[in-house]
């Protein structure tokens, strides 16, 4: 029997991921979560699979084809993966951010000036499949999260580099960090400060010049300045990202959250403190919230979450209050495997032991798999017969199949 | 001082929440004004206030995106009483963090020109006209579905009476007798902490739990004002010391789980406008978000829109003072963008929060629970109206 309604317990990337889901199948859904989740400290991008024991991953698509099985993705990996991508691909044209779904890894330059693979980005970050003909790093006087010179050697190859270092804006002091620039970048007088400096330190420049910048270009009016500067430019722009807290994040995370609570999900702040056997939990001030099957979505590398202990107990992280137990003839071993069954429901996000995405640079796709698998849990088939995200069609995506391929063939890009 | 006041992990979270950092560039944010500081006064005994430490609205969405469970907002207003005020500024805002005071002399929030000026009043921000709760004649002894005190805050009881009254039509529509409670104008010590006054808070809550008068027959306290309601639930045990002798649930959120599904199919033939809705800051920290919007939705309003505005910068008083004035305008500057200048009806759950977003946006503002006991007057005329049509 499907629930009406379900509680996703987190709001960070699998929460929301899980609770867009449902929201798009028309159930009626609770995000609980006492903080927030991951999703101010990323650039934005979701990533695949980037490493495997130190070497970088070329083809993700083949990789999961290749370790499914330890991930109880088995043989379905390609499809499965074509589903979540494709879904995926729809909630970003849903939040305004329209990217392709890559056919392999492609990469970007990180603030050192090292290349890492990169697969999904937002349209305003850098992701390459190769050398651009000419690139001009742009770094910001003060900015020393980004220093241009040190950035320009990922690009070495080619094309032309060059690197140029804007002056300080009007109003700058020392104190001003990323969120400071992009909230300055966001008003009008520092989006023609932006414009201004770029076109004088620019100039013509050499055809198909690429232009980066650090991740600053605003918070909430991102997309305006980010066309604006291109077409001024007559060149591609595209952001690195930084060191945490990222914009790219925060921009993801607001338009997220806004989009799903104008579907009609609700959103309760606590800390959760047991999960109800009729359903929903109950926070640690005693209200009852929420409905149905309960989805742990509780991430955990910031201190918070849950841990699930090897008897298919789950206790909150801070408070070592018992949360819930693993449901009659789940087997407690399972406890310590990918989507874990707890009540009727399911755990999501990088809780689910096996998952490492700082190491293995597999973050996002964590996070949709998971959340799918949790999610179908509770109303079996719902992922496969999602057609729309809100406005957006869901078009399943063509990924062309490659010979299998081994991670000793992946080199270091 | 507090439970994890020193578990700080410095990941910035608190940082990328807070509204005023991303409008005022001298603001020197949550992590530094709220556990930094505190790590160093603790260590410096006699540290001076930072600089703009009182810019901060107490608005709290750095401590509901921490993490490490921070109290980074009541760190910070621990810090700002600290500061070093002059004596006028000192009894301007000795007066601000009694509102239970003001209530009894409401016409008071009138004071303008030069007097205001002297004092440190804001004369741009618009202020609250009176009008006062009219008591019932006699309050029902108990309603078929048990008794539920009515949480009549300051605010409500000296300038939006009319809330409180078409609260307690609806909740003894719904079948409950209504209480209201405090018996007198009394405070929740929302006001006094949010201006750095923790001790006075206490002394002021303290009061009122006394007077309280809320006894084992009465199911739940039903608000009407967002921040009493964050006060009273999560803020009263944890930072007051105080009990609460009974579940505190916000008006909107009671009428969802208690109205009766006739009451609502009852709404549907009075046409509604566009609806905005705005949940404001202490909303979102106490309760979440989402409740109004399915509340104006499930009132059958024709169309609803989300403001998207973390803090309007109205913040209790904050915008009543002159210094603030600057942060409140570009605060609620953001709303009335969105709005650009349509007209509709606003719901939110805030007397100042109203009053601040009613001049940002033009808006016509007001409280839901006034707003559904119209849509219910009106749904009862209009089909009234039709079925003397169809006898006729
Ligand atoms: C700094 C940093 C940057 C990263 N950048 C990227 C990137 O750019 N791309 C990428 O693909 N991956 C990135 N990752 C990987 C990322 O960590 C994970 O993939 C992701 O965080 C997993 O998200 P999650 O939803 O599982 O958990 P989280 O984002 O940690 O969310 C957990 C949620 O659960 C809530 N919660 C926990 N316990 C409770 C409780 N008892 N009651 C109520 N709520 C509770 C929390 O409040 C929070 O809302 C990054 C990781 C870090 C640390
Ligand atoms: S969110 Fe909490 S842990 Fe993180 S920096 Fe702020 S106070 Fe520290
Ligand atoms: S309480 Fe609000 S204004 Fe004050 S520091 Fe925290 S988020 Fe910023």
């Amino acid at each position: 029997m499907t629930p009406g309604a379900v509680t996703v317990v987190g709001r960070g990337p699998a929460g929301l991921f899980a609770a867009t889901l449902l929201a798009a199948a028309g159930l009626s859904v609770h995000v609980v979560s006492s903080s927030s989740g991951t999703l101010p400290l990323w650039s934005g991008r979701f990533n695949f699979r980037d490493w495997d024991q130190g070497m970088v991953v070329d083809n993700p698509w083949d990789w999961w084809m290749e370790h499914g099985e330890q991930h109880f993705v088995g043989g379905t990996a390609r499809a499965r993966w074509r589903r979540l991508w494709s879904i995926w691909r729809a909630v970003g044209q849903q939040l305004g951010m329209d990217s392709a779904i890559p056919e392999r890894n492609r990469w970007t330059v990180t603030p050192l000036g090292r290349r890492r693979p990169v697969f999904w980005t937002p349209p305003w970050e850098l992701a390459l499949d190769r050398a651009p003909v000419a690139v001009a790093v742009v770094g910001l006087e003060g900015l020393l999260d980004f220093e241009p010179e040190l950035v320009a050697d990922g690009f070495q190859g080619p094309g032309a580099v060059r690197t140029l270092r804007l002056p300080w804006p009007p109003d700058w002091h020392r104190g001003w960090n990323t969120v400071r620039w992009g909230a300055f970048l966001d008003t009008g007088s520092g989006a023609d400060w932006l414009e201004q400096q770029l076109v004088r330190a620019l100039g013509r420049g050499p055809a198909g010049e690429l232009v980066v910048l650090p991740q600053v270009l605003g918070l909430s009016r991102t997309d305006v300045l980010h066309q604006r500067l291109e077409r001024r430019l007559d060149r591609l722009v595209r952001e690195v990202g930084l060191a945490p807290p990222g914009l790219g994040g925060m921009r993801l995370e607001a338009r997220w959250t806004a989009w799903l609570l104008s579907s009609g999900v609700q959103m309760h702040h606590g800390r959760v403190r047991a999960i109800r056997d009729a359903g929903g939990i109950t926070l640690t001030d005693g209200r009852p919230v929420g409905e149905g099957p309960v989805i742990l979505a509780t991430g955990g590398i910031l201190g918070g979450g849950v841990c699930l202990s090897a008897d298919g107990t789950g206790v909150d992280a801070i408070h070592r209050r018992l949360l819930g137990q693993l449901a009659e003839g789940d087997d407690p071993a399972r406890a310590l495997q990918w989507g874990l069954v707890l009540g009727d429901g399911g755990v999501a996000g990088r809780q689910t032991a096996g998952c490492d995405p700082d190491v293995h640079g597999d973050g996002g796709a964590v996070c949709l798999w998971t959340a799918a698998e949790a999610v179908d849990r509770v109303v079996p088939g719902l992922v496969d017969r999602l057609s729309r995200i809100g406005t957006v069609e869901v078009a399943v995506l063509d990924v062309s199949v490659r010979g299998p391929q081994t991670h000793k063939e992946a080199q270091r890009v | 001082m507090f439970d994890a006041d020193d578990a700080c992990l410095k990941c910035s979270l608190c940082v990328t929440a807070c509204p005023v950092y991303r409008e005022d560039p001298q603001f020197p944010g949550p992590k530094v004004l709220g556990p930094e500081w505190h790590r160093a006064a603790l260590a410096l005994p006699g540290l001076t206030a930072a600089d703009h430490v009182d810019d901060c609205t107490f608005c709290q969405l750095c401590e509901a995106a921490c993490p490490a469970d921070v109290p980074v907002a009541h760190l910070i207003a621990h810090h700002k009483a600290s500061q070093a005020k002059s004596p006028v500024v000192r009894l301007r805002d000795a007066v601000l963090a009694r509102p239970h005071l003001m209530a009894r002399a409401p016409g008071l929030a009138g004071l303008g020109g030069p007097p205001a000026r002297w004092v440190g009043l804001s004369v741009e921000t618009r202020r609250p006209r009176p009008q006062p709760l009219r008591w019932p004649a006699e309050p029902a002894a108990t309603g078929a579905r048990g008794i539920v005190a009515l949480f009549v805050d300051c605010f409500t009881r000296a300038y939006d009476g009319g809330a409180a009254e078409a609260a307690s039509r609806l909740l003894k529509a719904w079948g409950y007798a209504v209480r209201w409670v405090p018996r007198e104008s009394r405070c929740c010590g929302a006001a006094a902490y949010a201006a750095g006054q923790p001790a006075t808070a206490r002394r002021i809550a303290a009061a009122t739990a006394e007077d309280l008068g809320v006894n084992h027959g009465v199911q739940a306290i039903v608000t009407l004002n967002a921040t009493c309601d964050g006060t009273l639930r999560d803020e009263w045990p944890r930072y007051f010391h105080q009990d609460v002798p009974a579940p505190v649930v916000p008006f909107a959120a009671f009428a969802l789980a208690e109205a009766p599904p006739a009451f609502w199919d009852s709404l549907v033939a009075s046409p509604s406008g566009l609806v905005f809705v705005h949940t404001t800051c202490r909303a979102k920290v106490s309760q979440g978000e989402g409740a109004l919007l399915a509340l104006a939705r499930r009132a059958g309003a024709d169309v609803v829109e989300r403001l998207d505005v973390e803090c309007c910068g109205a913040a209790g008083s904050y915008a009543f003072k002159a210094e603030h004035h600057g942060v409140a305008q570009r605060l609620g500057r953001r709303a009335a963008g969105q709005v650009g200048g349509r007209s509709g009806t606003l719901l939110v759950d805030s007397g100042t929060c109203a009053l601040h977003l009613s001049q940002m946006t033009g808006l016509y503002a007001e409280h839901p629970a006034r707003w559904l006991d119209q849509r219910r007057r009106g749904s009862e005329a209009n089909l009234g109206r039709s079925t003397a049509a169809r006898r006729t």
